[in-house]
This record gives C-alpha cells, sequence and structure tokens, in this order.
C-alpha cells in the first residue's frame, strides 16, 4: 500500500497534524471549564478539532454526540492522510478493520446483555458508508445468527462462526472479543512483517503489541479483582491474545496463575511489567490502567518523533489520537460531575 | 538648565470652609499641595463627594442624546445642585423609556432573523403551515437532524412516520416528519435519541414559508424604520437643551475637583490650614491672589525648603530649560524625573541624543524633509512633543549629512562644493573599505567619552548632594572614573597612540590596581566613613566583591562596545541607499525617479525610526545608569482639569 513515493508525503503530514494536538496548558484550560458546553466551544475553536466539530449545536448537546464527533475527528484524520496512499488495503486498512471489528464487538455486547435494538443509538454515522459489512443491518439484526448474515463475505463470518453458541445457549462475549482481537493483532502484526522489514517493522509491532498486552493485563487485572472464584487461571488464558510485548508467554501465564489479586499486584509490581508499565494498586480510586496506557502514549509519541517510515508513523499518529479522544471524553466526563483538575487529571493518559 | 526653585507656603484661613481658597489655588495652578493632609484625612474618612455621580450621570445623559460628552471650560456660571439634579434625573428617565423600547424593538428583531433563517430552509415546502399545523390526527414537528443521524434514518422504514427534507446545509438536514398523534411519543423519542432539534414556529408565521416570509420582512422594515425614528433624540433634547447639559456638566466638574481638593485641607475648630509648594516665581502672584479672599494668610517656611528633608517631603520638580533642549524633557519624564536639587539632565540628553541621532541619520537632503515633516506635521498639526524633539535632531543630521557627503543617498553630489571649497574630496566616504574600521573606532571613542561625561555628572551631582564617600569609592565615582580612562588608555597603543607613563608598573598599581581595590571595598569603606561597623564578616565582604567587581568590568565593556552600534548605523543607513539605487539603475526613466523617490521615503522612515529607539536605548541604559537616581516628585498643582480620569491614571 505504502511503497508508492506519494505514500513518503504521509510523514510530514502526520507529523504536523500531531503538532496541533492539544498541550498540557490546553488540557488544563479544558479541565477548568465550568460545563460540557464550555469544554465543546473551546475544542471547536481549537484548530486541531475545527473541522469535525463545527457541526455540534451549542445549546443542544449530548455527550454521545460530542463522544461521536471525536471518534469522527480520529477518522477525518486517518482519511486525510490515506489520500496519500493510491493502493486501498494492506496496512492502512487496520484502522478500518478495528474500526469495524469494534462495532461488531459492541452489537455483540449488547446482545449477549439482551438489548435486541439499542445498538442503532450507537452506530457511528460517519463510518456507515465506509464500512465492508452494512451497520444498518448489523442494527437489525436480533441474534447472533443474523450477525453472521450481515458479515457474511468478510473475513469476520469465519471468526463470528468459530464463537456462535450452539442452538438455545447464551451468547459468550468473552470469547467473542477474544477472537476478534486476537483476529486483529494476529493479522495485522503478519501485514506489518508483509509490508516492512527490520527496525521500521519491530518499532511498528512494538505498538502493535503493546497495545495487545495492556488488553491482556487489563483483563487479568479485573478478572482477579472481581471475578476472582469465577473465572479460573486456565479460563483466563482461554481469553488471553496470543500477542506479547515486554512480557513473554511465560510470564503472561505466570500473572494468569496466580490466585487472587494480592498474589497478582505482587508479581506484576515486583516483575517486568511494573517497571514498564508502573506499579497497580488495589485501590479502587487508583486508575491503574492509566499508567500502561501513558507508557503506550509514550512509545507512539517516540515513535511519532523519530520514525521516517510511513507505516509507523501512521499508526504512532492514529495511536495518540485514540488516547487524545479518551482524555477528552475523560475531561468531559469529569467537567460533568464537577472534579477537580487535580482529579481529572489522574485519568489522562499523557 | 535645571529645574525651578520651589518655595514651601503655608495658608490659613480663618472659618472651616476653605472653598474659596481652593477656587483661587485651582485657578492660579501654581500650588504643590503637601500629601500629609490626604493621609491624616483618608484615616479619618473623606465626605462624600456628591458631584462625582451627577456629573458621570449627565456625561452619560449627554452622551445618549446624541451630546459631544467632553468637557468644557468652565465659565463661572453657578447652578442650583438639587434643580440640576432633578432636570438630569427627568431626561434620564425619558431615554430610559425610550431606550426599553429600543430593546423591545432589538430582540424584536433579533427573533425575526432567527424565524428567517429557519424558514430559508424550509423555502422547498409549498404548502400553507397553517393547514399544516391544522391537522387534526397528524403531529408535525418542523427541525433539523445532524446528516450522520439521517443516514440512520432507513432503520426506522417500518415506523409510522414521513421524514421530507428540504434543505441541507452541510452538516444538518433541515426538514419536517408527520407523525400520527397516537405514535407522536414514540417517534419523538426516535428523533431525540438521532439528536433531532425542533424548530418551534412561531405564532406570528403564517401561509408558506415564502409568504411568512414576506411577512416578517414587511414586519421587520417596519420596525427599522421605528428604530431609526426612536434613535433621533431631539425630541426629548433640543440642541438649546444639550447646550444647558454641557454647562451643567462643565459646573459639575468644576464643583467636583474642588470638592476633591478638601483632602489636601487640614481643618481645625476655626482655621483651615493647607500647605505646600510653589515656584519661586509665582510666590507673589499666590499671595496677591489670596487677597481675594477674606482672613486668609499665606507666609512661607524657610524649614521646608530644605533638600535634606524627610524623603516623602521632597519639594516636586518642575524641570526649566532652554529652547532647544525643553522638548528633550518628555525623555527624562518617561525615565523618572531627578531629585529636588539633583543635576537636571535634560541639556546632556538634549546634546547627546541630537549629536548621536545626527551621526547614524547623516544625509543632507533626508535630514531637511525629515525636520520639515516633524516641524510642521508632527508638531504643528498633531501636536506631538517628538516632533520638537525630531526636528533638534533633523538639524545636526544635516550637519552630519555635509560630512559624508551624502544628499538623498546621492553620495557625489556635493563634490564640487567641496572642491570649491579647496578640499580634495568630501571630508568622510562612509562606505570606503578603508574608512569603515574608522568609522567603528570613531563609534567607541565618542561613546568612551560619553560614558566618561556620564560619569563626571555623576561625581558633580553627589559632591553637591554631599556624598562624599560615595563620590570616592563607587563604580560611578572617581575610583571608577580613574580605573575605566586607566583601562582604556592601555589599548591606546592599539590606534598608534604611545604614552610614556601608561602601561609602567606604577601606573598599574595607582591607576588600575587602586582604583580596583577602592571598589571592590566600596561598602566597608563607606560604612567606616561614616562611623559605622561594616555589615557582614570578611567571607562575605570578599564574596559580594568579587561578583560586585565581574559585574562592573563585564558592564564597562558592554557599555562601551554597545556605541559600536552608531557607528553601526552609519554604514547602515549608506548601505541601503546603496541597494535603493541599485535597484533604481536596473530600471530606467520614470521608474528610476520612482524607486529612488520611494525608496528614500522608506528608508528615511526605518531608519528615523530605528535611530530613534537606538539613541534612547543608549541614552537610558548606558548613561542614565551612570549618574541618574529618578527619585524625584512630579509638580503637579492643583487646577482644574477638562480631563479628570486620565490625569488620575498618570
Amino acid at each position: 500500500m505504502l511503497e508508492n513515493l506519494s505514500a513518503l508525503a504521509i510523514v510530514p503530514k502526520a507529523k504536523a497534524i500531531a503538532a496541533r494536538r492539544l498541550s498540557h496548558g490546553d488540557y488544563l484550560e479544558l479541565m477548568r471549564k465550568r460545563s460540557v458546553i464550555e469544554v465543546t466551544a473551546a475544542l471547536q475553536s481549537h484548530p486541531y478539532f475545527k473541522d469535525s466539530l463545527k457541526g455540534l449545536s451549542q445549546t443542544n448537546l449530548h455527550r454521545a454526540q460530542i463522544e461521536e464527533a471525536l471518534s469522527k475527528d480520529v477518522y477525518y484524520k486517518y482519511e486525510s492522510l490515506m489520500r496519500y496512499s493510491f493502493r486501498k488495503g494492506k496496512f492502512g486498512a487496520y484502522f478500518l478493520m478495528r474500526s469495524e471489528i469494534n462495532e461488531l464487538l459492541a452489537k455483540l455486547r449488547l446482545l449477549s446483555m439482551g438489548f435486541r435494538h439499542h445498538y442503532i443509538i450507537q452506530v457511528p454515522g460517519f463510518l456507515m458508508p465506509k464500512t465492508s459489512f452494512s451497520l444498518l443491518r448489523l442494527a437489525k439484526a436480533e441474534s447472533a445468527q443474523d450477525c453472521l448474515a450481515v458479515v457474511a463475505g468478510t473475513p469476520y463470518a469465519k471468526v463470528l462462526a468459530g464463537v456462535l453458541p450452539a442452538a438455545g445457549q447464551k451468547l459468550d462475549y468473552l470469547k467473542c472479543e477474544h477472537a476478534f482481537q486476537s483476529y486483529f493483532y494476529t493479522t495485522v502484526l503478519a501485514q506489518i512483517d508483509r509490508d516492512l522489514s527490520g527496525r521500521s517493522a519491530a518499532d511498528t509491532k512494538r505498538l502493535f503489541r503493546m497495545e495487545a498486552e495492556i488488553y491482556n493485563l487489563d483483563l487479568l487485572f479485573r478478572a482477579k479483582a472481581f471475578f476472582s472464584p469465577q473465572l479460573t487461571p486456565e479460563d483466563l488464558k482461554k481469553l488471553l491474545i496470543p500477542v506479547y510485548g515486554v512480557l513473554s508467554a511465560k510470564n503472561m501465564n505466570a500473572l494468569a496463575d496466580t490466585r487472587g489479586l494480592d498474589e497478582f499486584l505482587k508479581l506484576y509490581n515486583a516483575g517486568r511489567a511494573g517497571q514498564v508499565y508502573g506499579a497497580r494498586s488495589a485501590d479502587p480510586a487508583d486508575a491503574s490502567e492509566v499508567s500502561e496506557t501513558r507508557a503506550l502514549y509514550r512509545a507512539a509519541q517516540k515513535l511519532l518523533h523519530f520514525s521516517s517510515t510511513p507505516q509507523t508513523v501512521l499508526a504512532a499518529l492514529l495511536c495518540l489520537a485514540n488516547l487524545e479522544r479518551s482524555n477528552i471524553i475523560n475531561v468531559i466526563e469529569g467537567v460533568r460531575y464537577g472534579l477537580s483538575p487535580e482529579q481529572i487529571s489522574a485519568f489522562l493518559k499523557y | 538648565m535645571g529645574m525651578v526653585k520651589m518655595k514651601h507656603i503655608n495658608i490659613y484661613g480663618p472659618e472651616q470652609d476653605p472653598q474659596q481658597t481652593l477656587e483661587v489655588l485651582a485657578k492660579l495652578a501654581c500650588f504643590h499641595p503637601d500629601k500629609d493632609a490626604e493621609r491624616i484625612n483618608a484615616a479619618a474618612g473623606a465626605a462624600e463627594n456628591l458631584y462625582a455621580p451627577l456629573l458621570a450621570s449627565t456625561l452619560g445623559l449627554i452622551k445618549d442624546v446624541g451630546g459631544d460628552p467632553a468637557l468644557q471650560e468652565y465659565r463661572g456660571r453657578f447652578f442650583e445642585y438639587g434643580a440640576v439634579k432633578d432636570e438630569v434625573e427627568a431626561l434620564s428617565a425619558q431615554v430610559a423609556e425610550r431606550g426599553k423600547r429600543q430593546a423591545e424593538i432589538s430582540a424584536k428583531l433579533a427573533t425575526y432573523a432567527q424565524t428567517k433563517t429557519q424558514l430559508y430552509h424550509l423555502t422547498g415546502l409549498h404548502t400553507s403551515v397553517d393547514e399544516i399545523f391544522a391537522c387534526k390526527y397528524l403531529k408535525v414537528r418542523f427541525g433539523r437532524i445532524p446528516k450522520d443521524s439521517y443516514l440512520k434514518l432507513p432503520y426506522y422504514d417500518d415506523h409510522s412516520f414521513t421524514f421530507s427534507e428540504y434543505d441541507f446545509d452541510g452538516e444538518y438536514y433541515w426538514g419536517m416528519y408527520f407523525v400520527p398523534e397516537s405514535h407522536a411519543k414514540e417517534v419523538d423519542d426516535i428523533f431525540a435519541s438521532l439528536y433531532f432539534e425542533r424548530m418551534w414556529v412561531p405564532d406570528f408565521v403564517h401561509g408558506t414559508p415564502q409568504d411568512a416570509l414576506a411577512q416578517i420582512m414587511t414586519q421587520e422594515s417596519e420596525l427599522q424604520a421605528e428604530q431609526k425614528e426612536l434613535d433621533n433624540m431631539s425630541d426629548i433634547a433640543a440642541p438649546a437643551d444639550i447646550e444647558r447639559l454641557r454647562e451643567y456638566a462643565s459646573w459639575l466638574n468644576y464643583e467636583m475637583q474642588i470638592f476633591d481638593m478638601r483632602k489636601y485641607v487640614i481643618t481645625l475648630e476655626h482655621t483651615y490650614y493647607i500647605s505646600g509648594y510653589v515656584p519661586e516665581s509665582d510666590v507673589e502672584r499666590l499671595k496677591q491672589g489670596l487677597l481675594m479672599v477674606h482672613g486668609v494668610k499665606a507666609c512661607e517656611d524657610d524649614e521646608a525648603d530644605a533638600v535634606d528633608g524627610a524623603p516623602d517631603r521632597q519639594p516636586p520638580v518642575k524641570l526649566k530649560n532652554n529652547w532647544f533642549a525643553r522638548p528633550f524633557e518628555m525623555f527624562i519624564t518617561m525615565y523618572g524625573l531627578p531629585g529636588y536639587g539633583d543635576l537636571d539632565p535634560t541639556g546632556f540628553v538634549a546634546v547627546t541624543y541630537a549629536l548621536l541621532f545626527g551621526i547614524m541619520f547623516g544625509d543632507v537632503g533626508q535630514g531637511v524633509l525629515l525636520g520639515l515633516i516633524a516641524y510642521f506635521v508632527m508638531w504643528k498639526k498633531m501636536h506631538m512633543e517628538l516632533g520638537r524633539v525630531v526636528a533638534r535632531c533633523s538639524v545636526f543630521s544635516v550637519i552630519f549629512g555635509f560630512l559624508y557627503g551624502s544628499v538623498f543617498g546621492y553620495e557625489h553630489v556635493l563634490d564640487p562644493m567641496f572642491h570649491a571649497l579647496g578640499f580634495a574630496e568630501k571630508p568622510l566616504e562612509v562606505l570606503a573599505p578603508e574608512g569603515i574600521n574608522n568609522i567603528l573606532i570613531a563609534s567607541v571613542v565618542a561613546g568612551v567619552l560619553i560614558i566618561v561625561s556620564a560619569i563626571v555628572t555623576g561625581i558633580i551631582s553627589n559632591l553637591r548632594k554631599h556624598i562624599i564617600a560615595k563620590t570616592i569609592f563607587s563604580v560611578n565615582g572617581v575610583s571608577g572614573l580613574v580605573f575605566y580612562v586607566s583601562l582604556i588608555a592601555l589599548l591606546l597603543p592599539m590606534l598608534g597612540m604611545e604614552l610614556p607613563f601608561v602601561g609602567s608598573v606604577p601606573y598599574l598599581i595607582l591607576c588600575i590596581a587602586v582604583p580596583f581595590f577602592l571598589m571592590y571595598f566600596a561598602e566597608p569603606l563607606s560604612a567606616l566613613c561614616a562611623g559605622e561597623k561594616p555589615e557582614g564578616s570578611v567571607g562575605d565582604i570578599l564574596l559580594n566583591g568579587f561578583f560586585e567587581m565581574f559585574d562592573t568590568v563585564l558592564s564597562f565593556a558592554s557599555n562601551t562596545m554597545s556605541f559600536l552600534r552608531v557607528g553601526g548605523f552609519v554604514l547602515v543607513h549608506a548601505g541601503m541607499m546603496t541597494v535603493v539605487f541599485t535597484l533604481a539603475n536596473m530600471t530606467g526613466g520614470v521608474f528610476y525617479v520612482l524607486i529612488v523617490a520611494v525608496g528614500n521615503v522608506f528608508v528615511m522612515a526605518l531608519e528615523a525610526l530605528f535611530v530613534g529607539i537606538q539613541v534612547l536605548r543608549l541614552e537610558f541604559y548606558e548613561i542614565f545608569s551612570r549618574f541618574f537616581d529618578a527619585n524625584g516628585v512630579p509638580f503637579a498643582p492643583l487646577r482644574i482639569s477638562l480631563d479628570p480620569a486620565a490625569d488620575k491614571a498618570e
């Protein structure tokens, strides 16, 4: 996809986009706002967002609208960079693949909870013309089988078919999530190996491995903290994405094998995970996963700054854009619930 | 050159009301009051000045009725406070009433504007809104839906509603949906979940959207016409009324300021007392003026004239300079006034500023043009004090322009004149390679002379104030002068000047080492001379001295080198004109003339600005820092101001 010379334009363009991101001072300003509308107005006047948020109404605003607008912003940035690549598909397609998988999982999650008609509310309208299957049909699906019919002809059909429950049985959402996340990461990593080599491949893969690893660690933490008797170590190992970063499979399995949260934390903090991602604690007020994501942020920032490979820069920018989206949503929630800037800062990933 | 001699005057009055006395003092405008009474009266609590709020209301009223709120000179006519207050309040009420109606019209016009915006999006609908709203079993909702949500509408195909869009503005689809009354709530919820923003069509909208638009535009014109009528205030206040209001304002301003002056008056049981400073030349005028007030006495107070009184009781400073130096007082005031009795640096600044400006902006033609613009445009027309400064500087520009032989950038147009005078060539060829070094060296030499003059000025000033220790030991005193001049003398061999004594061991000891150590230990030595014990331990004194001397040597060097910019700007000026002529020579005919003219104007404007700023920087930083303590209090006599707010800000 990105072998042609025009793809090299992605690097300066991506760095130019990244240069306009929210600064620490911008975040502080946002955290001092007193209402969601003030935050939105501030974002609308910021050069990084002015195109994607301009449609938001100042007087009649819902939080979900802002979240969708922020997702749209990330997508617009992706689209603006993909303009420089004439060959669609291959590495750059990972972004759409992730978006499609996220939508599919959202529908399956709602179905597993018994909500058959709620998905339409959260369908991102801007994605509807872009996906390889119809999001409207997905919204109308009333069972996992219906979902399978919707994704027929796409690679997701095979993945979904593998996790469909037998007749009369409940849909296991965790199994679905594991299947699709594993598919995503193994597909992307394989694509990177085909498209890149050497240092560039290693750098780009490191980012995705880190993401997968954070997912696994978070899964283990939550399982140990809240679902310890129900989910056994064997169950947990089956739910781990088979992609490893700083921790080897052995270390990850060792964490899965721990009995209870205390033992998990002891092993986590004493080992490589604690060194790389920072210590975690059992305190419910401690947003421990934030420190892991901060490590991801720093890694992406470093890659964006130092790399000159279009694929790597693209992946780094989109990773940072998604983290920024998450930060802004945290700020909006914090402002909405009247938290102080210090309290909100604890949740920000930068 | 210097400052006006002041006399301290005490004024006593027999009763408790100092009104007449204050009016006389304000009229004479030569009495600067002491601040002691202000502090005492502030502690006791000041009476409320009733004139101030009424003045503010009157000025506001004048502005509202279309008059000029600028205060005019008070002509002495007295008005009765109560009557003025009643009249102003009555007129203000009428204006407020009119303002209320104007606000109503504005709000209505805003509503019309908003409705029009919405109706423009519905012009695709060719049905009367009355018919639509008359439907008994169908509910209709007008509004807009985001484009992302619009894409989701097909999901609800099996629900009982129809959405028709009439316009798309890039982000929203404008339209309406019909729904049976029985399903209205469900469908309203669906559209709410799709972020549909409902538009409420006002009751006054009838017919099709096009008809409604036409109606609204007609009503809009009527309201705008009414608004225009209401803007005309002549039925509330005729020109004669406005003139009367302006007289009230000037009287109120007068009374307000006289009342305010009471803060300087100390009132006792049967007398009042006010003291302050008067220029010596105005003392008799003051005494004559106060004769008009019954029982008031004014006497001079010799003790308070002493310059070495308490710091906050220093006489105020009013600069007095000759015709040439007077405009340069604005630079001194900008920096800060010298203390009473100190040396007034205005004359020094006038000469150095004009000279340096002339050196850096040396061109006969440009100097003449600059002088004409400065005098006739900046001073005569625009009343800018800077115009007088620049006009004086331009004289020196012309003089140095002759020295450089430059007229509007033409470097050789004066050659016949020099030949006629017996010179082989013009005195100074600026851009000649062999001359560039000389120009730069001359700049540094000029800088050294100016710095030495500044230090000598500081020495004289300290001697006048009898500050002997500082005069001898300070960096800007005798020690500093000897040290600096001796260091400079060591560099003379580089210029080919050999002096026998310079560089010898006795020279190094007497002229470098001794002053160095005197400056190093200036503070403890000054303390010892005053009969006091030096502060700090030996270590502290040595350490402080080290850093002080490091800073001293560095500042001597940097201050001296700073004058290189003088030579630099001489070269820049010539260089810029060279560029202008290079460009002009590439063309010909009319374009040549045009380029030369525009180039001259451009260089003049740019160079005049830069040179003016650079010379001011040299004055403030390199020169003033050597001798000028700007701790003077400006002379601010009691007087009636026509812009009290601006005077207060100053």
